[in-house]
């Protein structure tokens, strides 16, 4: 199985820190950078030479919002698989998401298990049948 | 200061106000309350993870257990700080420096989500102020601003003490990007609000030229 190298936009460094740890112990994850705020992690989705199969973004962020980051990242047109994580799961912020090119939509509270489920199918190539992380 | 003080305001009308207030500010307790709790599900996640490996290490598992007590402590620290923001009385008094950062760092990622930059320096100001009413006077003022910024985006917060006064200046600025209008708010905050906010607590409110001055007396 191949290391699924994934990029966090997420401005809170607990949560970041445990996600990164959660994720890289229980997925075949390797984290390859992350970012606090949207100017931040659009610098470095852009700058050639960077990739990662998966971004992970929340939309609260220092500055900036997730839904700058999805807006540029489709902008750049990024092959990534773009997976939002965030607190604010009001079904407007998942249409948002999805009208940006989210692929994933996961509420922070209730989902983290669907999240570790998915990128553990999406690296071992059987990510079509995961369930969550609709947008509806 | 308190309502013994300033009569002549309807306290029906700042009742209003703070209740608009508590209900905008609804998704930044949210945030305070769910800030460790969110680790801490990780956690226990990662710990059921190494619970179900073969053969069972130990040391991991003493790990994920100290993390799993240090964001228990976090988060009953996180849960007293937003009862306490919202029950305080205003007996006890900070510096201003202190209660001001503490607006602003609640309120910044809102209204970054919204497309507003927040520039402030430090004015390292250690003149006692009410938290509860700046936090009331200043977040409302905040809101308000970005309810009402037509395109203005960034918010400069400026801050002279001298001579027992201390005055709050909320300009804005157009700068790179835009700012969007609130989604599915409960209602917009009106400067009403902020008026009968800052009344109630003995402040006055300027607006002058798309600035909002905050004007606090008798600081000693």
């Amino acid at each position: 199985m191949k290391l699924l190298k994934t990029y966090i936009v997420e401005d809170s460094n607990i949560i970041r820190a445990s996600l990164i740890a959660a994720l890289e112990e229980m997925a075949p994850i390797q984290v390859v950078g992350y970012a606090e705020d949207e100017p931040a992690a659009v610098q470095w989705l852009g700058t050639a030479g960077h990739f990662a199969d998966l971004v992970i973004v929340d939309m609260f962020l220092k500055l900036g919002s997730g839904l700058g980051v999805l807006a540029a990242a489709k902008r750049l047109q990024l092959p990534s698989i773009l997976v939002v994580l965030s607190n604010h799961a009001t079904p407007e912020m998942r249409r948002k998401c999805a009208a940006l090119g989210a692929n994933k939509f996961y509420d922070k509270s209730t989902e983290l298990d669907a999240l570790m489920l998915y990128c553990g199918r999406l690296a071992s190539g059987d990510a079509g049948n995961t369930v969550g992380g609709e947008f509806v | 200061m308190n309502a013994k003080t300033i009569s002549c305001v309807d306290i029906a009308v700042v009742e209003s106000a703070r209740y608009a207030l508590m209900r905008r500010l609804g998704y930044v307790f949210r945030h305070h309350l769910v800030l460790n709790l969110q680790p801490l599900s990780m956690t226990c996640q990662v710990m059921r993870h190494r619970l179900n490996s073969v053969p069972i290490e130990i040391a991991p598992l003493n790990e994920s257990v100290n993390q799993v007590e240090r964001l228990v402590r976090s988060s009953i620290e996180s849960c007293s700080e937003v009862i306490s923001w919202l029950t305080a009385n205003g007996d006890t008094k900070v510096a201003l420096s202190e209660s001001l950062g503490e607006c602003l760092a609640n309120i910044r990622s809102s209204l970054s989500f919204r497309g507003f930059v927040i520039c402030y320096e430090d004015p390292h100001s250690a003149s006692p102020i009410d938290p509860v009413a700046l936090r009331e006077v200043i977040t409302a003022a905040l809101i308000a601003i970005a309810d009402h910024a037509h395109g203005l985006n960034e918010i400069v917060v400026t801050v002279l003490d001298e001579h027992g006064i201390v005055e709050i200046t909320l300009g804005t600025r157009a700068g790179t990007g835009a700012s969007v209008g609130e989604q599915n708010a409960y209602r917009l905050l009106t400067w009403n609000d902020v008026e009968n906010l800052a009344s109630f607590h003995g402040m006055q409110v300027l607006r002058h030229q798309g600035a909002v001055q905050i004007r606090i007396t008798h600081v000693s």
